[in-house]
């Protein structure tokens, strides 16, 4: 945009209006006052200033990382759920170790990247905050990560070495399953705490929200971790049957816990005024969102769910997928590649938008008195009874601004109190 | 007889380690301590000159401070200091962000107007430590007796959106104006309300002919007047960090940048901060900011620190005029505050305290804060000065959050194993 300049002694001065701070605003600023006067009442603000300054993350960094983090809590989950609960399938198992190390390692890229002074990214482990979403987070990352490397370390073993070896029997054995197990919390917490990390800001979208940001974070991470391993497995055809259907029950769960916190975050999030202004862009995004990010994938997977009837028909699916390992063969599903890919663009939409939420809700006013001025209803100006106590005594006119001036107001009632007498 | 400027000087002087300065040519003679020559300053340095008094024998150095001088008390560390900003006193002459800027070294951030008022500061942000606030009040039917044209014009500004859309200064009545008043014997007034005879000589010479007759600006009331009347006046208040008691932004750094002083008050350690933004997120009141294009980290008021360790009060507090910053420990700013209220009150003027801990707050809440340890004197609700008026503390959701994201993550977990199992 090319405001009208002039040449000053001092150089180039912009004629017109200026954005408040030196960050563009990410939505339309408008004029309050001229707002509330249409609506019936002043809409206070000063000038229209945000009362309270967005985060100042980019959208390629930090969404993205939250989106990373979650594959990363969820991948971790479908390993550790595969090897405790399931059959131990090494295919899932091998892609949830991979996953995870990719996604800590991605993520741990983007945070540093997206800091002012990214050479001091060290000094986020100077202390522990318990009151700090963020601290916390470094540390859970810091711990989580060096786990992560553990399980993608052993399992690389195994890959070269080969199942039957020492270490291959290692990590398919009590050692991999107390790694899992070990860093399973610490996955957990890594894939929901980015949600409180929105929550315990001022920003009047993320704060309203605290109780339900970081559960759908953590749902929609462990769903969009499942998706990435059933991506892997499905292009590589490296689990069996079974374990692809285990993969897309846990995913069907979470995809429906996430589409019920979701529905109930949108509840929440209609008691501030900006969800009533959102623009065309995020509408859709969201109804795309909803429809091809979960409820898509949701029946996708559903279907993909459901196991053949009888013991016979079950074993030559079986069959049929070792012969296929044998010969070398490999059968991508397209349906369960669908399914992983709509879940996965669905997570990172949901977090991107959440990301814009936020941003265009600190930059209201009204968001912020809505969510932080509940006590103060909105006061008539003058004109329309004025609220304080004082009047102007009579017999104070004009011309006698000389002689009243800097006198006491209510010099006016002795006179009244002399024509009382 | 001396005045008391020259015993507090004889005073002073009696001091071990203080070489009074001698003035050329006259032996004995004494000058005050702030007319030393540049080569020997007045705090610190203790060295005396070879052979005019006796040496500094290395004992304890008397305290004397600037900030004695300049807001009446001693900075002492331990104590908790802060302002008490009255923004009635405020005069809108924004030394205060000068003195800022000048003293803190900050760049400017661009020569722009904001056609907003006298301000074209706007906000607080990583450049900007004091902001004034310029708040025009000014009612509707004021304009009832504008001339067509006036009102034709008020409408075009309303049209084009601009921010704080400006009143039209009342300077040019139209000509239609004037000729109804062009009645033998009307007599024109001027504004401050004297009767002058229609002469019929200069008045109606002027190009612009004579105010309406109806016209009277709001000059006639006193203030207290103007300010119990929200329709009738201007509110000016210099924006500042409040340097919370539980500040959000210590409690959301992840790095132990921010810290709290000796001073009481909150701190940015520029040589820790690793520009995460987090606290800008979490500031309720929009204070600190990540200046992602200069430093890269995030920056705020320091209470001016480095003066209150050396014994200066605060540069804008020293350079405010009419004194409506004030620096002092919190505890007897407090005091100054309460009487202030209650004679504003006696007054007619709706006055009361933002950030005080409770004290005389009303319609607001600071304390899930806490308080502020820069707390306010306000004649209007806090929205009007970009105020939130109940702040929360945003750390208070950290718990609850973990504590949902924990029990949905053990049910999640549990529905996870459980879905594996049950397709083994």
């Amino acid at each position: 945009m090319s405001v009208p300049q002039t040449e000053t002694p001092y150089g180039k001065a912009e004629i017109g209006l200026v954005q408040p701070g030196p960050g563009r605003v990410d939505a339309q600023v408008l004029d309050v006052r001229r707002a509330g006067q249409l609506a019936g009442r002043e809409a206070e603000s000063y000038q229209g200033v945000p009362p309270v300054k967005k985060a100042p993350w980019e959208w390629y960094y930090i969404p993205v990382y939250f989106w990373a983090g979650g594959i990363a809590a969820g991948s971790w989950l479908a390993a550790a759920a595969e090897d405790v609960a399931g059959a131990n399938d090494r295919g899932v198992v091998r892609a949830g170790r991979y996953i995870a190390l990719g996604g800590v390692l991605a993520g741990t890229g983007l945070l540093i990247a997206d800091l002012g002074r990214p050479e001091r990214f060290l000094n986020m482990l100077r202390i522990v905050r318990a009151r700090s979403p963020m601290s916390l987070g470094a540390w859970g990352l810091s711990v989580f990560g060096p786990l992560t490397g553990i399980g993608a370390a052993l399992q690389f073993a195994e890959d070269v070495l080969g199942r039957d070896s020492r270490v291959g029997r290692l990590s398919s054995g009590w050692l991999g399953r107390a790694v899992h197990l070990a860093g399973l919390p610490l996955a957990l917490f890594l894939g929901g705490y980015t949600g409180v990390l929105l929550a315990a800001t001022s920003t009047p979208a993320w704060a309203q929200r605290k109780l339900l940001l970081g559960p759908l974070f953590l749902t929609s991470g462990v769903a969009n971790g499942l998706a990435a391993v059933s991506a892997v497995v499905n292009a590589t055809d490296s689990a069996s049957p079974p374990a692809r259907r285990r993969l897309s029950r846990a995913g069907v769960l979470a995809l429906g816990a996430e589409l019920l916190l979701e529905s109930a975050d949108r509840e929440e999030a209609s008691k501030l005024p900006s969800s009533r202004r959102e623009s065309k862009l995020v509408k859709t995004t969201r109804a795309l969102m909803l429809g091809a990010g979960m409820i898509a994938p949701l029946a996708l997977e559903l279907v993909r769910g459901i196991a053949p009837l009888g013991k016979r028909r079950r074993r030559r699916e079986r069959e049929r997928w070792e012969e296929r390992r044998a010969r070398g063969h490999r059968r991508r599903s397209r349906q369960g590649l669908l399914a992983a890919g709509l879940t996965l663009a669905g997570g990172l939409a949901l977090r991107l938008l959440t990301v814009r939420e936020g941003k265009v809700s600190a930059d209201m006013p009204e968001d912020t008195w809505a969510f932080a001025s509940p006590l103060t209803p909105p006061v008539p100006r003058a004109g329309a009874g004025a609220p304080l106590p004082l009047t102007p005594p009579p017999g104070r006119g004009r011309g006698n601004g000389g002689e009243t001036a800097g006198e006491d107001v209510r010099g006016g009632e002795p006179e009244e109190r002399r024509a009382a007498d | 007889m001396t005045s008391p400027i020259d015993d507090y000087i004889a005073r002073v002087h009696e001091q071990p380690g203080i070489t009074p300065t001698r003035v050329a040519g006259e032996p004995g003679a004494v000058t005050t301590p702030y007319e030393r020559p540049a080569r020997k300053p007045w705090i610190g340095a203790m060295e005396p000159e070879a052979g005019t008094s006796p040496p500094w024998d290395g004992g304890p150095r008397p305290q004397v401070q600037e900030a004695q001088r300049t807001a009446g008390m001693m900075i002492t560390p331990g104590r908790a200091y802060g302002f008490f900003t009255d923004t009635t006193l405020c005069i809108g002459c924004k030394a205060c962000e000068v003195a800022c800027k000048q003293w803190n070294n900050l760049p400017a951030e661009g020569f722009h107007f904001t056609g907003v008022s006298y301000d074209n500061t706007r906000d607080l942000s990583a450049t900007t430590w004091r902001h004034v606030h310029f708040v025009e009040q000014f009612d509707e039917s004021r304009f009832d007796t504008l001339g067509p044209q006036q009102t034709a014009r008020r409408e075009e500004a309303r049209e084009t959106h601009r921010f704080g859309a400006q009143e039209l200064r009342l300077d040019m009545p139209d000509g239609q104006e004037t000729a109804a008043l062009d009645t033998p014997g009307a007599a024109a007034q001027d504004v401050s309300g004297a009767v002058v005879p229609d002469g019929g000589g200069t008045a109606a010479s002027a190009p612009w002919g004579e105010p309406p007759a109806q016209f009277e600006p709001w000059g006639n009331l006193t203030t207290s007047e103007q300010w119990a009347k929200p329709g009738q006046r201007w509110l000016f208040m210099s924006d500042v960090c409040k340097h919370c008691v539980n500040a959000p932004c210590l409690e959301a750094c992840p790095t132990g940048s921010i810290i709290r002083t000796e001073f009481d008050t909150v701190l940015v350690q520029q040589d820790v901060c690793n520009g995460c933004g987090y606290c800008q997120a979490a500031c309720p009141f929009g204070v600190i900011e990540l200046d992602r294009q200069g430093t890269g980290k995030a920056h705020k008021c320091t209470l001016c620190y480095d003066r209150l360790k050396d014994g200066l009060e605060p540069a804008c507090a020293k350079t405010c005029p009419t004194d409506s910053i004030q620096f002092g420990p919190v505890d007897e700013l407090i005091e100054r505050a309460r009487v202030r209220v209650a004679e504003l009150r006696a007054r007619g003027i709706p006055a009361y305290l933002y950030g005080s801990g409770g004290i005389l707050e009303d319609d607001c809440d600071t304390s899930d804060l806490g308080g502020l340890n820069a707390f306010f004197l306000l004649i209007d609700r806090p929205e009007v000065y970009n105020l939130p008026a109940v702040a929360k503390r945003p750390s208070t959701n950290t718990a609850t959050g973990l504590l949902t994201a924990a029990l949905s993550g053990a049910a999640l977990a549990v529905a996870t194993m459980l879905a594996f199992r049950s397709g083994r």
